[in-house]
């Protein structure tokens, strides 16, 4: 059998239409939206919803957002669902900027006033920084909840009322900050589950 | 009025024109309180031991109000009552009082060990009908996250109580370290909204004052009806078509005489309040799996899979669908998630019925309302609250008295929608909210899937008052409940077919 060549399948494979999807497409399927904020895009999905025959359609996402904008109302319910919606994020970013304002004195005085709270020394605590200590008595806690990621526990006690110490999420942000990620997770956590588990 | 259609039905066909009537359309406005996330965002990776803490934090302070305004001031030869923050806090001979979780701990409840011995033995045990020892030897218990108090004491005699429930118990601890109650409080029915209050509340938000606009209170109209239907029990066999047809003639205003039809007009809503479907393909145990030959063709095995209960019930609801409004529960045999909530059953199921959903992303309820188990939403105004039967059912293992309606009522008084979930009852496991807690007081509670029609009207302590109605499964007693929705009084509508052939 005569020896295949090469070059007769390459320029068959060149004649062929290929399929791009990589950044060399030069096919415009959707116009982009610019995204500035998630609440823009709220808006915008809204509109779409909206039935309005009288918009003209192939137009440029610009021009058709403002013409939508002058033509069809804001739903005021819509307005206003939304606005609270807004207002609860705001708070939650209150707290955590109240937090981030407290200053490292007041956090050793909290604690020294819960050290102070117990006739004998803690034990087996010689090695942590105040910061761990004051986490890990936050973890044995239980009035806040058990076992959920100690960000997510904080915000969840917040949010039930219950008071937990504002020191305690300054500790927290204070750990992120300086992106330590195991502060999220008491160290016991982390020896106990497997490796496979999905963190939260 | 009956006469009169008695006389018009046996007669000679007439040229007669007779005007048409108009049902009259339903104001609807359900909440979506029991959604799950979809898909990825549904998690189980968290502990059910959130549930109970998230109840607790939710309902402590309500039932420690009452406890504090009731024991306050009590004094007992000298001694004055003293409130304990936890549950272990309790001294032996002191005079306090504590809150917290009921857990009750009886032997026959369902255990792990049963599944592991069904592995080593011929059969598990079959289920049981109600959870109670005869010997005595279940413990009522009050727990928190300290630690457990064994309750003693005649209070527990009669008053009933389940796993999961949040009370407040006054006593003291004995020389065995059990606490002997004298006084026990609930948290009793919370606030009730005010009729239509949620429209009027989106109303101000939306006209900036405080009345809705002429047109929304002309939509209101007056003798409205809602019909509540359970327990269909479609399993695609002969036997049920002919009362199934029945009931869909008479709502469509086919039956019956030109007064009745009136009166049908105006039905304007039907809820049908579970378990439509009776399971259509043969459940096997697992002994008998293993000795039958199935081929899987296509990931299913098409000898046992069955499409006639499903497809009837498409039918029956796509018939009704173009006249009247529906509102459609899943309950225990319906195909949708085992543990509640359950989810809405999935459009798919009805490819002639979904044409009337709303449409994919629209906030409005469409005609054809597919919705959660457990349910609640405003139907004319009136704050509706509902279920399947699976809380109840799971209520009557743990209790030993028969009266549903006691159960209903202690489960609003409780402000537990379900309060044996996590604990013999399937549920999803909450980590941010307990969604069974019930924070508003309905002004109609329902619940499907009961032996018996019965019905009665309970009130709280702030003047609420609640219509509490076990509807009947329609398989078995061919009964509809029918809810006047001005007075809130409900009568029923019976289909029978005489059997004297």
């Amino acid at each position: 059998m005569p020896s295949t060549r090469r070059k007769p399948a390459a320029q068959s494979a060149r004649a062929q239409q290929t399929l791009a999807f990589g950044p060399n497409s030069n096919k415009v399927t959707k116009p982009s939206i610019p995204s500035t904020s998630k609440k823009v895009d709220k808006i915008k999905l809204e509109k779409a919803v909206t039935p309005e025959f009288s918009t003209p359609s192939p137009a440029p996402e610009d021009s058709q957002e403002a013409e939508v904008q002058a033509q069809i109302p804001e739903s005021p319910r819509t307005l206003a669902i939304r606005n609270q919606g807004g207002a609860k994020q705001a708070d939650g970013s209150a707290v955590e900027e109240k937090a981030k304002k407290i200053p490292e004195t007041q956090i050793r005085k909290y604690w020294k006033g819960k050290e102070d709270e117990r006739i004998a020394p803690r034990v087996h605590q010689q090695g942590l920084s105040v910061n761990e200590k004051i986490l890990r008595h936050f973890d044995l806690s239980s009035q806040y909840g058990v076992s959920i990621p100690r960000m997510k526990r904080w915000k969840r006690a917040d949010g039930l009322g219950l008071k937990p110490p504002i020191e305690v999420l300054a500790v927290l942000m204070r750990e992120e900050g300086r992106g330590n990620g195991t502060a999220e997770r008491a160290f016991m956590d982390g020896l106990l589950t497997s490796r496979l588990a999905v963190n939260e | 009025m009956a006469d009169q259609d008695v006389d018009a039905l046996l007669q000679a066909p007439s040229n007669e024109e007779y005007p048409t009537i108009d049902r009259i359309p339903s104001s609807y406005n359900p909440l979506h309180s029991f959604d799950l996330a979809k898909g990825d965002q549904k998690h189980y990776q968290q502990q059910y031991g959130d549930i109970y803490f998230l109840r607790l934090a939710k309902l402590k302070p309500a039932v420690e109000e009452i406890a504090a305004e009731a024991w306050g001031e009590i004094e007992t030869a000298g001694e004055s009552v003293r409130r304990v923050d936890r549950v272990l806090d309790v001294r032996q001979g002191e005079l306090c009082w504590v809150a917290g979780t009921v857990y009750m701990d009886m032997p026959l409840k369902p255990n792990i060990l049963d599944d592991i011995s069904k592995d080593h033995w011929i059969s598990a045990p079959p289920p049981r009908e109600k959870y109670i020892s005869p010997s005595g030897q279940d413990q009522t218990m009050l727990e928190d996250e300290s630690g457990r108090l064994r309750l003693i004491g005649t209070p527990l005699q009669i008053s009933m109580l389940v796993t999961g429930c949040i009370m407040a118990v006054m006593g003291t601890e004995n020389a065995n370290g059990d606490f002997e109650i004298i006084d026990m409080k609930v948290p009793d029915l919370p606030r009730q909204p005010q009729r239509w209050e949620r429209d009027e509340v989106s109303a101000v938000l939306a006209n900036g004052n405080g009345k809705s606009s002429k047109k929304e209170q002309k939509g209101r109209r007056e003798g409205t009806k809602v019909a509540i239907v359970s327990g269909l029990g479609i399993n695609g066999d002969e036997g049920d078509t002919l009362t199934l047809d029945l009931l869909m003639e008479y709502l469509l205003g086919e039956a019956c005489g030109q007064s009745t039809q009136q009166e049908i007009g105006n039905i304007s809503r039907l809820i049908i309040a579970g378990n439509s479907i009776r399971e259509g393909t043969p459940l096997y145990s697992r002994d008998e799996l293993s000795d039958k030959k199935t081929s899987k063709k296509y990931g299913y095995d098409s000898a046992a899979y069955n499409p006639a209960p499903t497809q009837r019930l498409d039918d029956f609801l796509a018939t009704l669908l173009p006249s009247i409004p529906i509102t459609l529960l899943p309950g225990e045999g319906d195909p949708a998630n085992v543990s509640l909530p359950q989810q809405p059953i999935h459009p798919a199921m009805f490819p002639r019925s979904r044409n009337y959903s709303p449409m994919a992303g629209s906030t409005e309820p469409g005609w054809f309302d597919s919705v959660t188990n457990p349910w609640e939403g405003d139907v004319e105004g009136w704050r509706m609250m509902g279920n399947g039967g699976q809380p109840i059912d799971d209520v009557f293992k743990y209790v030993e008295g028969e009266e549903r309606l006691d159960m209903m009522e202690n489960l609003l008084r409780w402000r537990c929608g379900a309060p044996t979930a996590p604990d013999t009852l399937w549920c999803y496991p909450f980590q941010d909210k307990d969604q069974f807690v019930i924070e508003e007081c309905p002004h109609v509670y329902f619940v499907g899937s009961q032996p018996t029609f019965e019905t009665t009207v309970i009130e709280g302590p702030t003047g609420q008052t609640v219509r509490l109605i076990a509807v009947p499964k329609f398989k078995e007693t061919g009964e509809m409940v029918l809810l006047d929705m001005d007075t809130l009084e409900v009568e029923i509508v019976i289909f029978k077919v005489f059997n004297d052939l």
